[in-house]
């Protein structure tokens, strides 16, 4: 066994990010800042069976939090079984400018100071988590340098809206994700975390093992098809809208 | 999930018993059951599947399997709702992934034990073909191994056709031939080989025979940048004059540090299969019948350190023999060399004779039949231990002859004959 080892670390992996992006403003207060942290939690209870299944990517998750500011819960992308949740509490307003400008410093390569592998990264998952209209009123400009970031262009974006469903608040996710089949609309703690557990799980599992195609079909896009699979399961989900 | 714990289905008025979920894949869900007292794996399809996708699950069932290395569907199950499923053995608990070998999670007991894994693999592999069926959708995820005598098992083996046929399965570009990834031609042995020639690349290199400087190509590896490393413009890491595709220092380590001492016969296999192989698809890669000599020829001539234990060659392909260990650089020990028709065998401490040594059509490579091993009184002096059915001549470099009984010990002498049979007489050298 020891020669082995000495002869190199293991096989070059390719990097898959998860990103969470939540809302703990003071309005989260409660059920759906507790539906979250469960959810959280369940999430990384089931991430490394899946790290396990595959050895074409290393799964590496982040976590954002923003009331009055923006905050990563750690310093650097964490490997699965390092990846310790600590639950947030609720506090202030819905700095959604400052979230986007810390999400457009993360999403860049590492030798560019970001937080983005330089060689073998695939492209993220970014879930966004909010149940307010943003308290900074510029968030559009800020969401116009991020959408900038190649690495967000190419991201799996999801947005989920917590008990609120006006159009207004609709736009700003649909301008997010820009694409209104990815931002969903829920309504119970228990959905949130059914929610958020099935795009999590099925868009890591998807997407970790490498870009898959359909032999005699062609090149299938991994975001499609880790798409097609999560719409799939949230069938079964009650208590959603998209 | 579409069963529960205790939950039973009627099988011809037999009870099936769901135990417990055991987990869930792209095409379905895999339930510990029990039936007729006995445990195993059943293996339920989320969605309908065509009856052309059944029709060659039962007939695969009805086939049976190629060989114990594959976890072979067993029976054949229709549910009232259209569904269906099948039973399989459990994978034994002394398995474990060869994505965790892989990822460095787990390791070979030693470099002999791995070459036994790949012996094994390609055996397989040459079973399978031989009756007539093909893989189609290799990869990391299929393979287990038992770490300590390199046993091998294949799961995941619903989507195993006949060849030139396809079922529409998914599959990993990364693991692929590149005429697949293209889209010009449909999975058979020839796709095959090349996937195992892949697998078997990961198995001693730790990497991927494509991944090398050109990843740099592309900040994000999508599909495109896929298709184009394993498809469209395919360069091997190691291309003998394109160098374009080195694997980058830094990165891809384990590759840089274990091809360095793999033997020359191996890496000019490999180079076949991922250079001529990519335009030659018929006879540019190489067979499971090539690599089975190559390994066997691999693990003949494996010597182990007597200082730090590193298990290297002794150097029969190269320029020149190997003088001292790679690893701590004592010199390399004296030892006797088996001469049997084209092997040259090693006769290091633990070393083993197989059938096919013997035998030049047997398919048992790693069927013992003597192994190498020290006198318990005087561990200074080494035997040959058999374990035939029949009793071997010798004779030594005076000309005595002796009769060794099938289960005798031959004495380690230079110059001494062994005859095995009438066609296979071996000289220790
Ligand atoms: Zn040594």
């Amino acid at each position: 066994m020891m020669q082995d080892r000495m002869l190199g670390e293991g096989i070059a992996r390719q990097e898959l990010n998860l990103l969470f992006v939540i809302d703990n403003s003071g309005s989260m207060e409660g059920e759906k800042l507790g539906a979250v942290n469960n959810a959280i939690r369940d999430v990384m209870s089931i991430m490394p069976e899946i790290q396990e299944d595959t050895s074409d990517a290393t799964i590496k998750i982040s976590a954002l939090k923003f009331s009055d500011k923006a905050e990563w819960i750690y310093s650097e992308p964490q490997n699965v079984e390092d990846f310790k949740w600590k639950d947030l509490s609720a506090e202030g307003g819905t700095n959604l400018s400052g979230a986007y400008d810390e999400l457009s410093k993360w999403l860049t390569k590492r030798s560019n100071g970001g937080m983005m592998p330089d060689i073998g990264g695939v492209a993220p998952i970014i879930i966004l988590m909010t149940d307010g209209l943003p308290t900074s009123y510029d968030w559009e400009k800020h969401l116009e340098s991020l959408k900038k970031k190649g690495w967000f262009k190419v991201a799996l974006k999801y947005a989920l809206a917590i008990q609120i469903d006006t159009d207004e608040a609709m736009d700003v996710l649909n301008k997010f994700t820009g694409n209104p089949e990815t931002v969903l609309k829920v309504y119970t703690a228990e959905a949130l975390r059914k929610v958020i557990n099935v795009i999590a799980v099925t868009a890591s599992k998807v997407k970790s093992n490498s870009a898959s195609m359909g032999v005699g079909a062609g090149a299938v896009n991994g975001n499609a098809l880790a798409q097609n699979e999560i719409a799939s399961k949230l069938d079964e989900v009650e208590d959603v809208e998209w | 999930m579409q069963f529960n714990k205790n939950d039973s289905i009627t099988l011809d008025d037999e009870k099936l018993t769901i135990v417990e979920p055991l987990g869930e894949g792209g095409q379905g869900e895999v339930y510990l059951v029990e039936y007729q007292g006995n445990r195993y794996a059943l293996k339920v399809y989320k969605d309908e599947v065509s009856s052309d996708f059944r029709y060659n699950l039962k007939n695969n069932i009805d086939k049976g399997s190629p060989s114990n290395s594959f976890l072979w569907p067993k029976l054949l199950i229709d549910f009232d709702n259209d569904r269906i499923g099948y039973l399989m053995d459990l994978r034994p608990k002394n398995f474990v992934s060869f994505v965790s070998y892989l990822t460095g999670k787990n390791a070979f007991a030693s470099r002999e034990v791995m070459l036994t894994w790949c012996i094994n693999l390609c055996t397989a592999f040459k079973k399978l073909h031989e009756m007539g069926y093909s893989y189609q959708d290799l990869n990391d995820g299929s393979f287990f191994l038992d770490q300590t005598n390199g046993d091998l098992l294949i799961c995941d083996n619903d989507n195993v056709t006949a060849d030139k046929k396809n079922l529409g399965i998914l599959g990993k570009m990364r693991y692929m031939a590149p005429e697949i990834v293209r889209n010009e031609m449909m999975p058979d042995v020839h796709s095959d080989r090349f996937s195992l020639g892949v697998i078997l690349f990961m198995a001693l290199c730790l990497g991927n025979p494509y991944e090398g400087e050109r990843l740099k190509n592309y900040d994000i590896v999508d599909e495109k940048a896929e298709y184009e490393l394993f498809g469209s413009n395919p360069v091997f890491v190691y291309h003998k004059t394109d160098k374009s595709n080195r694997p980058i220092r830094g990165y891809h380590t384990s590759v840089l540090k274990r091809w360095a001492y793999i033997p020359l016969y191996i890496k000019e296999a490999f180079h076949r299969t991922f250079v001529d192989g990519l335009t030659d698809r018929e006879n540019g890669r190489t067979t499971e019948i090539e690599w089975l000599r190559l390994f066997m020829r691999y693990r003949d001539e494996l010597i182990r350190c007597p200082h730090c234990g590193y298990e290297y060659i002794y150097g029969f392909g190269e320029k020149t023999l190997v003088s001292s260990c790679p690893s701590c650089n004592t010199p390399t020990k004296e030892v006797c060399i088996l001469e049997l028709g084209k092997h040259k065998i090693v006769l290091d401490l633990g070393k083993k004779i197989t059938a096919a040594h013997l035998d030049k059509y047997s398919s048992e490579y790693n069927k013992t039949v003597a192994t190498v091993i020290a006198n318990k009184n005087n561990p200074s002096l080494w035997g040959i231990k058999l374990d035939l059915s029949d009793p071997v001549e010798i004779k030594d470099a005076s000309g005595i002859q002796k009769t060794i009984a099938a289960n005798g010990i031959i004495p380690i002498i230079r110059n001494l004959k062994i005859k095995f049979n009438e066609n296979i007489i071996g000289e220790i050298k």
